[in-house]
């Protein structure tokens, strides 16, 4: 039996990570570690700092201390002190940012095949039926009629919407993936479909992910790992079943006891 | 030799009819040192847009105020200058630029190609191949090339100053997808020596390949939006394209009506009100000098339907 | 010889924050040793902590004191206190555990929850889809239900998913929650031998079995669990 995986280091190191906007905190003093093919979930209330610590570790919001060490194909690199283009490549080649909101994410007036071609034309693909071969792949890959590929977002769906973001995302074959409310503002059903979509990917792709929600049951499905946020710092974390089950923190079993149970 | 030239009869001509109280080319001498500065600066670094103090002209937006003030910080007594508006010396805003400049500076002008030092164009190169004495000023109403795909204009100056250009092929992606080729026939993106995406100003993409190591030096000014940038001489210049869809100009399958030219840049001419057209030269003074040398075309028979083809179509003309 | 779990003067209390600060104590100082190729029936009243341990062994809950050693890649890994990531590594590589509850995404289709676990061990799509195959063929899990989601299927239809998920791979230590409860005779039978195959290739098992024949027939040793004090081991 080979036990040994080729996970030996992690693939992203946060280290006390603070943010403040003038004397209010953000978030404060966040630590963790995600590693290949993990899925770590950031849950809390609204205003809990989520979005702002993911955000910083995204490399979209400087940090106000900390730094965010990031294992890259080219060695470890320091995103809160890279160079701009070093960073930027990074984050158009190795990550990728999934929005609550699709037209945060998609450029809505270009076609679903330009949406999802443009990281790779970005990153100096210059063939156009190569772009398109590629595009049509993933609208496959993520369950959108392949049809549809010069319709603009505008004319899709919530969840295909969401969808598109991902293969857009995806298509560069990133090894990280931020993700906040991917799935809230759309209807169960719907929600379901992208969560199974998510769920293959990450194994079948070997990717790891931070993603930022409020749904405790999301994270129970595809979190490895919980970090539980409240007034601007982790105040549990652990595996997410065990935080789950057996939570310790007030907050955290005040939020556990709250699900609704259908 | 100067005698020859166009001395501007209908204000008088000549130097003598200079205008009264207005400094020489009209800019005060501080504001033509600011834009020669920054002609400087476009020229150290060919493509970037460098930012300027753009003045009030006393012509409107839109009519070229931008390339008059270039015109007007280069131009010396010794220089002979042309103007055209759509390849034509003789249309409304070539006349006014030439008439304000010989007001204004007595400038000598002319409408011979080969004979201006200075060429102030409007959406055209002339057909005739520009030397490296020549200076060639282009009047730009949006010199952003990515604007219309990324309207955050602090994200724009990014992706310049990270060469990040994925977005402007996403723009070409999108025409071919939409049109089965890219169709985009003037204003057409270029790469300016492998490192600034540029607009060329609305020039039609059949001129794309004239700026390529064009021996004379290549400036752009939008007044509006308060921009210069440069191609210094013999610089490189790419048109944007994809390997499976290589950038073409554009071709007629006839040749100038009144020239019979076979490779300029023909316009459409509707002839009366049944429709029957005639292709002629956009560039007159092209045209004329043809005419001048004794080449005809076949102005007595007007196309009936003409197509512009896209490709290496072959045309067989005088 | 090398103890497969060793669990040491564990401790574990419940705080109940919400509910005025309630808490319950469910292990003093409790201790377990369990051999390779071993096989432990947790025996013990309703609601003592047999389900408990079994989570306490598998990570999912946090233990209050004490060690729970595990024998893991070569090495002897303390459960209590290991980070995240060994507890994920163990869970892949060491300790299997078959649960009373089947928690799936919706949508994910049978076959593609059963083979789970070989697809994240890095086995091919093929030979994981295989094995899961002929899983739920021996479980009688009809060829039609393999490409729905086990969301919708009945108890006893679950919980056999829920078996054939968990022993799709080989683990060197099995935690079994009722593995055959809602599961009729014939069911059950099979439930028992593919447990008994995985005993004879030296997988050691603890786990709670209500029904007393299936108990006997599987355990070699019984650890009675008892109210908060005087954990004894009979045979």
């Amino acid at each position: 039996m080979c036990i040994k995986d080729s996970d030996h280091i992690p693939l992203l190191k946060v280290k006390s990570i603070s943010r403040y906007y003038g004397r209010r905190i953000g978030c404060r003093g966040i630590e963790f570690e995600l590693w290949p093919g993990e899925v770590l979930g950031i849950v809390g209330e609204s205003g809990s700092g989520k979005t702002t610590l993911l955000n910083c570790i995204s490399g979209q919001l400087e940090p106000s201390e900390g730094a965010v060490w990031y294992a890259s194909n080219g060695g470890v690199i320091d995103m809160c002190v890279a160079p701009e283009p070093q960073k930027r490549l990074v984050m158009r080649t190795e990550m990728g940012t999934v929005y609550q909101n699709p037209r945060d994410g998609l450029r809505m007036h270009v076609s679903a095949g330009g949406n999802i071609g443009e990281r790779l034309m970005a990153n100096g693909l210059r063939h156009y039926g190569q772009v398109r071969r590629k595009a049509l792949n993933w609208l496959e890959k993520v369950e959108i009629d392949s049809e549809r590929i010069d319709d603009t977002p505008t004319t899709f769906s919530g969840g295909m919407q969401q969808r598109l973001q991902i293969a857009r995302n995806l298509v560069t074959g990133p090894r990280l993936i931020f993700m906040d409310e991917p799935t809230s503002g759309l209807d169960v059903s719907v929600q379901a479909r992208l969560l199974d979509l998510l769920k293959s990917l990450v194994t079948e792709l070997d990717l790891s992910m931070v993603m930022v929600t409020h749904d405790l049951a999301v994270t129970r499905l595809l979190a490895h790992r919980l970090i539980v946020m409240k007034g601007g710092k982790a105040v549990e974390s652990g595996l997410t079943d065990q935080v789950l089950d057996d939570p310790q923190h007030p907050y955290t079993q005040l939020l556990v006891s709250s699900i609704l149970q259908p | 030799m100067k005698k020859q030239f166009n001395r501007q009869s209908e204000t008088g001509g000549g130097r003598s009819s200079v205008m009264e109280g207005y400094n020489f080319a009209y800019l005060d001498e501080q504001t033509k040192r600011m834009i020669r500065r920054t002609i400087l600066k476009a020229v150290a670094i060919p493509g970037y847009q460098v930012p300027f103090g753009s003045r009030e002209m006393p012509l409107p937006y839109g009519w070229g105020t931008g390339g008059i003030q270039i015109t007007a910080s280069l131009i010396g007594s010794e220089d002979i200058l042309k103007v055209i508006d759509q390849g034509a010396d003789d249309t409304t805003n070539a006349v006014s630029i030439r008439r304000f400049f010989s007001r204004t500076a007595g400038a000598l002008t002319t409408t011979r190609t080969r004979e201006a030092t200075i060429i102030q164009t409007r959406h055209r190169i002339p057909e005739t191949h520009l030397t490296k004495d020549q200076i060639i000023v282009y009047q730009v109403p949006i010199p952003e090339p990515l604007r219309f795909i990324e309207p955050r204009a602090k994200e724009v100056c990014r992706m310049h100053a990270l060469k990040e250009y994925g977005i402007m092929f996403v723009k070409l992606y999108e025409d071919i997808s939409r049109h089965g080729r890219i169709a985009k026939a003037f204003d057409y993106p270029v790469l300016v020596n492998d490192r600034y995406v540029m607009s060329p100003s609305p020039i039609p993409k059949f001129d794309n390949p004239k700026m390529d190591r064009m021996p004379a030096l290549q400036l752009f000014g939008a007044g509006r939006e308060k921009r210069i940038y440069a191609v210094p001489p013999y610089t490189k210049v790419k048109s944007l394209d994809f390997e499976d869809y290589p950038f073409e100009v554009e071709r007629w399958p006839h040749c100038c009506a009144l020239c019979g030219s076979g490779n300029s840049y023909l316009d459409e001419i509707i002839m009366d009100d049944r429709g029957s057209k005639m292709f002629i030269c956009s560039d007159t003074n092209h045209c004329n000098e043809r005419v001048a040398r004794g080449h005809k075309g076949n102005q007595e028979e007007p196309v009936e339907k003409a197509q512009i083809s896209i490709g290496t179509g072959a045309r067989k003309c005088a | 010889m090398k103890h497969m779990v060793d669990v040491d003067k564990l401790n574990k209390n419940f705080f109940l924050h919400t509910q005025g600060e309630a808490k319950i104590p469910v292990f003093r100082d409790f201790g377990l040793e369990l051999k390779p190729g071993e096989s432990v029936a947790l025996v013990g009243p309703s609601g003592v902590g047999k389900s408990t341990l079994l989570r306490l062994l598998y990570g999912n809950y946090k233990t209050g004191s004490g060690k729970i050693l595990v024998s893991h890649d070569g090495g002897s890994v303390n459960l209590s206190g290991a980070d995240p990531h060994t507890i994920l590594h163990i869970r892949k590589w060491t300790i299997g555990y078959v649960s009373q509850f089947l928690r799936v995404i919706p949508r994910v289709p049978a076959i593609q929850v059963v083979m789970e676990p070989m697809r994240g061990r890095g086995a091919s799509e093929e030979v994981s889809r295989d094995l899961a195959g002929k899983l739920l063929s021996r479980l009688r899990i009809p060829n039609r239900l393999w490409s729905l989601s086990p969301t919708t299927f009945s108890g006893g239809e679950q919980q056999r998913i829920n078996i054939a998920r968990g022993f799709i791979a080989t683990y060197p230590v099995m935690l079994l929650d009722e593995p055959t409860a809602s599961l009729d005779p014939d069911n059950t039978e099979t439930v028992v031998e593919i447990i008994k195959e995985a005993i004879g290739m030296g997988t050691s098992i603890i786990g709670i079995f209500h029904d007393e024949d299936i108990r006997n027939r599987l355990a070699s040793r019984c650890i009675e669990i008892q109210p908060i004090n005087n954990h004894t081991c009979s045979e």
